[in-house]
């Protein structure tokens, strides 16, 4: 039988320019990384190849994927990254958002929702973190307050990928201040056109903006576009995490276009023939890893294709493995480049990309749960150790607040 | 990617059980000194099934069982001759000269066979130090087999000799009057060593033809590797889950140490190397063919990084352990040598990673 994969390479043959398709196949990553940096004019191929489905495999029919079994789709995303077909952007929508859109929202916003993700013509951002509210995520203090049939959304959103061009937000808000810190929150779909979203972008230290300050004053929210119940928003968000933490855990996993950075077997081709016995060392021990990174994908896939339980009890073991990684492999870019990279002329692409990764995979063990937070969750979950103690647990949150407040007071 | 069948799991949960019950690491001396092969627990492994699993023909050899019993043993740290079996079964069972009823006595455990051509560098090739001599009486062998498994215990062992400047392999029988064991002081007793001399040894040709004796040697070796990969990643399981629950008990500043960050992100991590082992193994339990080009490479990854997590495993039990973890008394000490032992034997690390840097650069060629 022939493999999804292998429907897939075919179809891209057939529908991608004659230019894209040389590259990939000769193996030429240079070649294809400069072909996919306009983004403008590989947009449209990129909607064609979303138009079948492929972008989302998982997804069923109806919602514009495909209804592959994970394991099917594994290799459906290693054929995709091969191709850099897909971009970070999109990540969220097909990655995480979209799939929690399946898994709470009614049928018919799902059906308002899902296709335009899958089509890659909508993309979303999730409005999570907030200053006070980073690893402790559930100290969000965002309001949201029932006025009939729709939430009027008050607060301070930070580190919102994409907001400038995210249609859409999932946010996580406080609806109940009564009762403890997890319990009270509730997701929301807030389209970003709406009146009082303001966007502010934060400059990383690659000198791009792809982060944004979001304020929300007097936002109003339709309360069909609730995910969930209303108290149960720390239940979806952790769904949403548990996503984005396969996604971010490399070959296989990771969803198109989401992988920073030139591959190891770039690595391999242009540094191997000519490395000293310290180099070797390095690269067959950086190759080792991620041929792990990838095995573990694929293992995963396979005992959920097969009904198992998951590995390590469904902890992001991977994507702890895979951040950490990402930033040997980037590392070693830059050390094998030299100098020349770290000061090029202005018309070096090749160097710029080099550099640009190595700073971009920099928050990958602090994006999507910081490697210190994922640890903890291994340790507690996959491991049964036990939990530090969290007052917020127990008290209600304004009851916590206060007992905050009165801290500070005392001299 | 293997992933263990129904009835594969049921399988190792029963081997689980007898060696639970059967406590193999009892038998080791309470003093440094050499184990005394518990051959009662051995006859019911082969009860089990397990040595049928490669001491069969090659098409029914069923190698990616056989891992998933090396992971249990290693899970277990068992004192047992497993791996020596293995190779000797995986050469003898492709060999043309192999003795008929051989293998079904190796299947039952009733004999038991073990390999002398594991060089002083612990990799399997051809001995240079044995010399093959025939006369009307038939083949007779001389020299020094350096580092044979199980040489403590063994029947027989599959020898490589010089034979008229030809690679050729033998069996001989290690009850012969012409051999000597010298048992090596070893560092993991549960996997003892002996140093064996032969002189005029009678034995028994099995293959006389250097080119499939190589390939045969090829499969053992990446056949071995495989299993010694597993062993390690059921040993370095073990030790994270005695590190978890010592964690649990070990009391100090008046609550249990598990709920420091500083053990919990050591376990974490060890979790990862854990869970990641396991891939590399089940990924070649299915690459272990004989006719795959890529079965050499598959077991070389997957050695180079079992025998790297096991090294950082053990430095990390020990340290969650504390005191205790030093003594004899605590069985810890038994996983930690029986990691380092299967680290570096059939190749390190190092050597591994060669291998699979060779393996690139032949493809990038």
């Amino acid at each position: 039988m022939v493999s999804a994969a292998e429907r897939l390479r075919e179809f891209l043959r057939a529908t991608l320019p004659p230019e894209w398709v040389a590259a990939v196949e000769a193996n030429d990553g240079d070649a294809l990384a400069e072909y996919v940096a306009d983004t403008e004019r590989v947009a449209p191929f990129v909607r064609a190849v979303a138009a079948e489905g492929w972008l989302a495999p998982e997804w069923p029919r109806e919602y514009g994927g495909l209804g592959l079994a994970p394991d099917e789709a594994v290799g459906v995303r290693r054929e995709l990254a091969r191709w850099r077909v897909g971009t970070v952007e999109s990540a969220i929508g097909i990655g995480w958002v979209g799939p929690s859109i399946l898994r709470y929202a009614s049928p018919e916003v799902a059906a308002e929702l899902l296709p335009p993700i899958a089509r890659n013509e909508t993309l979303w951002c999730q409005l999570f973190s907030e200053p006070e509210a980073g690893s402790d995520l559930a100290a969000v203090r965002t309001r949201a307050v029932r006025d009939g049939d729709r939430w009027i959304v008050n607060g301070a959103k930070i580190w919102t990928s994409r907001a400038d061009r995210a249609a859409w937000g999932l946010a996580v808000v406080r609806t109940d201040p009564e009762v403890p810190k997890h319990a009270g929150l509730t997701c929301l779909c807030v389209n970003m056109t709406s009146p009082g979203v303001e966007i502010r972008p934060i400059r990383q230290m690659t000198g791009d903006a792809e982060f944004f300050e979001v304020r929300l004053t007097d936002v109003v929210v339709p309360d069909r576009y609730r995910l969930g119940e209303p108290g149960q928003g720390w239940e979806v968000v952790r769904s949403v995490l548990a996503l984005e933490r396969i996604a971010g855990s490399g070959v296989g996993a990771a969803t198109p276009g989401s992988v920073v950075g030139r591959s190891v077997e770039e690595l391999v081709a242009q540094y191997l023939p000519t490395a000293d016995p310290m180099r070797r060392a390095r690269i067959a021990r950086i190759w080792v890893e991620a041929q792990l990174v990838a095995l573990n994908n694929q293992r995963n896939a396979a005992y959920r294709s097969r009904g198992l339980p998951p590995v390590a009890a469904g902890t992001p073991y991977n994507k702890v493995l895979q951040a950490e990684h990402s930033k040997r492999l980037q590392r070693l870019f830059l050390e094998f480049g030299g100098l020349r990279l770290l000061a090029h002329e202005p018309d070096d692409t090749a160097a710029a990309r080099d550099v640009w990764a190595f700073l971009r995979v920099q928050p990958k063990t602090i994006a999507g749960g910081t490697s210190e937070v994922l640890r903890d969750q291994i340790a507690e979950r996959a491991l049964g150790m036990p939990r530090e103690a969290d007052p917020s647990r127990t008290l209600s949150w304004r009851a916590y607040l206060e007992s905050l407040a009165g801290e500070e007071r005392r001299p | 990617m293997m992933v263990p069948s129904p009835e594969q799991r049921d399988y190792i949960d029963a081997l689980d059980t007898l060696l639970t019950r059967a406590d193999p690491l009892q038998a080791l001396p309470d003093e440094p000194g050499d184990r005394v092969l518990d051959r009662g627990l051995w006859r019911e492994l082969a009860d089990t099934g397990a040595l049928a699993l490669l001491a069969a023909p090659p098409a029914e050899q069923d190698v990616a069982t056989a891992l998933l019993v090396s992971e249990c043993l290693g899970r277990h740290v068992a004192p047992l001759p497993y791996l020596s079996t293995v190779l000797a079964a995986t050469l003898l069972a492709r060999l043309p000269g192999t003795p008929a009823g051989l293998l079904d006595e190796m299947a039952a455990g009733t004999r038991l066979a073990t390999v002398g051509m594991i060089g002083v560098d612990g990799l399997l090739h051809p001995g240079a130090d044995v010399r093959a001599t025939r006369s009307d009486a038939g083949w007779r062998l001389t020299g020094r087999l350096p580092f044979v498994p199980d040489g403590d215990a063994a029947d027989l062992a599959v020898v490589v000799a010089d034979a008229d400047e030809r690679p050729a392999a033998f069996l001989v029988d290690l009850g012969d009057p012409g051999v000597v064991r010298h048992p090596l002081v070893c560092l993991d007793q549960t996997r003892p060593f002996a140093a064996v001399t032969l002189d005029q040894v009678a034995a028994t040709p099995v293959s006389t033809d250097p080119e499939e004796l190589a390939a045969t040697l090829a499969a053992a070796r990446a056949i071995g590797v495989g299993i010694l990969a597993a062993d390690l990643a059921g040993t370095i399981r073990a030790m994270l889950d005695m590190s978890v629950a010592y964690a649990k008990t070990r009391v100090q500043f008046g609550r249990a140490i598990a709920g420091r960050q500083a053990i919990k992100h050591k376990c974490a991590s060890m979790l990862i190397l854990v869970e990641s082992a396991r891939s590399a193994v089940y990924h070649l339990a299915d690459q272990l063919g004989d006719a795959n080009p890529e079965r050499d490479y598959w077991a070389s990854l997957a050695k180079a990084f079992c025998a790297e997590a096991a090294a950082t495993c053990a430095t990390e039990a020990m340290q969650i352990h504390g005191g205790i973890g030093f003594t004899w008394e605590h069985r810890l000490h038994r996983y930690v040598k029986r990691a380092t032992l299967a680290a570096g034997l059939l190749g390190d690390a190092d050597h591994h990673h060669e291998a699979v840097l060779a393996h690139l650069e032949a493809q990038h060629a």
